[in-house]
């Protein structure tokens, strides 16, 4: 097997310095190969976005270093980021679809001046190009006229990635895509994801606080916990049967049946939660 | 034992805001519902759905915001509130109805302190003398079970955790002792750890204060936490209520059924989702007919005529579907 696509090795984040220094991150090393979907959770806090701008080169490490393809792309002490001519392979989806686009740019524009920039095609190319990329995704010609304001938290979001896959990228880093959105789009997004992870062959790091949707899309997880990765391993497998207290907590606390699903003994815990609280009589009649 | 009356009816709600020229815009047509003693309601819609808007006119608050009640009723207590002026809702807001908002830095006010808020709220409530304000404002954070509340009471918002904020606004809520208490989304923006405790915290204080709830969500799993009745909103509609575990079991609306089925929690790794064709009728341009009807597999041609159909009994819930006696029963 070649090595992975992406490798983050050790990585400590620092803000401040001396006695007030604050590690946002600690030590903390992952992998990416191409095609697979490798899951971030955490709380917030737990450093989960300082580790996702640290991968595209967007933040300064105070030791450790990340790999790209086998090459050194951010090491410690370090001034340059990424070379130029590397940034195309990382790309990154962010939390906020309300401002990460430029409001006064219709939906294809925003991903036509991503294509200029990175595969230099002329404006009419581009805008062809992006409504082409825009309609794979789901954005119709109609709604890729639009403002950003006049389109939904998933439209908008869809949009996003649009722009982040004009480039033709290697890797998608995906912090907190669908928290924004609603339920159905939501699952809209996470069938998407699922399908450019297959059908371009894309890595994707997914960073999310939401245990379920993690475990849906994801092959591989890491647990962050407080700057430092606490448990690593096959979702499936961290799951059903974790070995980090912090991780159990986080599975005790989803809501509803999520657990359920998970682990059967979550699943019980619940079941007799249930029947504990009071059910108002039903009078059948007056109720609804 | 006898049928207990409810205590809040609100029958064929809608609210609209006023347009230039072209009349009322309807943001909610039409809302359907009734709340008894210790009920615990959960209202589930997606973004646009209207169930802020409701919130706003069971707080008497849509003024504030630029809409108004267009027809419908909000009898509390067999008394109707859809018109009833500052006045009226002065002596309701708070006192019978508590609110809880979005966990935000906008819910408390940074300049003052803990103490002062919630003392404010216990003055509005009786008559009470300043120490007697404080010791119940120390009672209510440890209702809350917030830990060194001594402490907690000098504070501001900034110096508190999204957590304990959440706690802070319940307790204010609390201050009057309402008989309904309306949480708008109340643990959208946290942890889910955090999440965890809130909700706890919403159950053991509707068993010991008897409150009735009227929970807000866009999460199903969190309602499921929390309420035993449940209405699903889509597009300013009421469009099934029920049991919960009769409307999650058995949807008798194809729009709940669709959400049920995009929930990520219950899904299988390595399957697709399925989701909702199109995309959610926005405000202004709800189709004639039944709203859900250009998404809706179900649809035929009578869906199209006339308003958005009203509820109607089927099984244990009520829905507006013309056709659910052709929806199987699993989700």
């Amino acid at each position: 097997m070649s090595g992975p696509l992406l490798e983050g090795r050790d990585i400590t984040v620092r803000f401040g310095r001396g006695a007030d220094a604050f590690e946002a991150v600690r030590d903390a090393s992952l992998t990416l190969h191409p095609g697979e979907i490798v899951g971030v959770v955490g709380e917030s806090g737990s450093g989960k976005t300082t580790l996702a701008r640290v991968l595209v080169g967007l933040q300064q490490v105070a030791s450790g270093a990340v790999f790209l393809e086998g090459q050194p792309v951010v090491e410690a002490r370090s001034r340059e980021s990424v070379p130029k001519n590397e940034r195309w392979k990382v790309q990154m989806v962010f939390q906020d679809p309300y401002s990460s686009l430029n409001p006064r740019m219709r939906a294809w524009s925003a991903v036509a001046e991503a294509l200029q920039v990175w595969r230099e095609m002329t404006r009419n190319q581009a805008r062809m190009e992006a409504f082409t990329l825009l309609q794979s995704i789901g954005i119709d010609e109609s709604q890729a006229r639009r403002f950003p304001k006049a389109l939904s938290g998933g439209q908008r979001q869809r949009v996003s990635i649009a722009r982040a896959l004009a480039p033709e990228p290697k890797v998608l880093i995906a912090d907190e895509p669908t928290s924004a959105i609603d339920q159905s789009a939501q699952a809209r997004l996470a069938n998407l994801l699922r399908r450019l992870r297959s059908e371009r062959n894309l890595a994707i790091l997914f960073i999310s606080h939401d245990l379920a949707l993690v475990r849906y899309l994801t092959s591989r997880v890491h647990v962050m916990r407080r700057g430092r990765i606490v448990e690593s391993g096959p979702t499936e497998a961290v799951l059903r049967k974790p070995r980090h207290s912090y991780t159990r907590i986080l599975l005790d606390s989803l809501p509803g049946r999520r657990g359920e699903a998970i682990s059967n003994r979550r699943g019980e815990a619940i079941s007799n939660r249930r029947q504990e609280r009071r059910f108002p009589a039903a009078d059948g009649s007056g109720g609804f | 034992m006898e049928a207990e009356s409810p205590i809040l009816r609100v029958e064929n709600l809608c609210i609209g805001v006023p347009r230039r020229r072209r009349g009322l815009l309807s943001i909610v047509d039409t809302a359907d519902f009734q709340l008894r003693r210790h009920q615990a309601l959960g209202v589930v819609g997606e973004s646009g759905s209207g169930k802020t808007m409701l919130c706003r006119a069971l707080m008497g608050t849509l003024r504030r915001h630029g809409a108004g009640v267009a027809s419908g009723r909000i009898l509390y207590r067999e008394r109707d509130l859809a018109g009833a002026g500052e006045k009226v809702w002065r002596r309701i807001r708070g006192r019978r109805i508590g609110y809880v908002p979005q966990s935000s830095l906008a819910g408390l006010n940074p300049v003052l302190t803990v103490r002062t808020q919630l003392t404010e709220a216990i003055h509005a409530a009786r008559e009470a003398s300043a120490t007697e304000a404080e010791d119940q404002a120390l009672q209510l954070l440890e209702l809350v079970r917030i830990p060194r509340s001594g402490q907690v009471l000098e504070m501001r918002s900034h110096e508190l955790s999204g957590g304990m904020r959440q706690r802070v606004m319940i307790a204010a809520a609390l201050a009057q002792e309402p008989e309904i208490l309306i949480a708008d989304e109340p643990t959208t923006a946290l942890d889910v750890t955090i999440q965890r405790e809130i909700l706890n915290l919403i159950n053991r204080l509707r068993e010991r204060l008897k409150m009735a709830l009227i929970f807000v969500s866009h999460d199903l799993a969190v309602i499921e936490e929390v309420c035993d009745s449940v209405m699903v909103m889509y597009a300013g509609a009421s469009v099934e209520i029920g049991p919960l575990e009769a409307v999650v079991r058995h949807p008798r609306h194809p729009y709940t059924r669709a959400l049920l089925a995009s929930r990520v929690d219950l899904a299988v790794p390595g399957e697709d989702l399925e989701t909702i064709p199109g995309d959610p009728a926005s405000v202004g341009a709800w189709p004639s007919g039944c709203r859900f009807r250009p998404r809706c597999p179900l649809a035929e041609d009578d869906c199209r005529e006339g308003v958005q159909p009203p509820l109607a009994p089927a099984g244990l819930q009520r829905t507006a579907c013309l056709h659910h006696d052709r929806m199987g029963c699993d989700p």
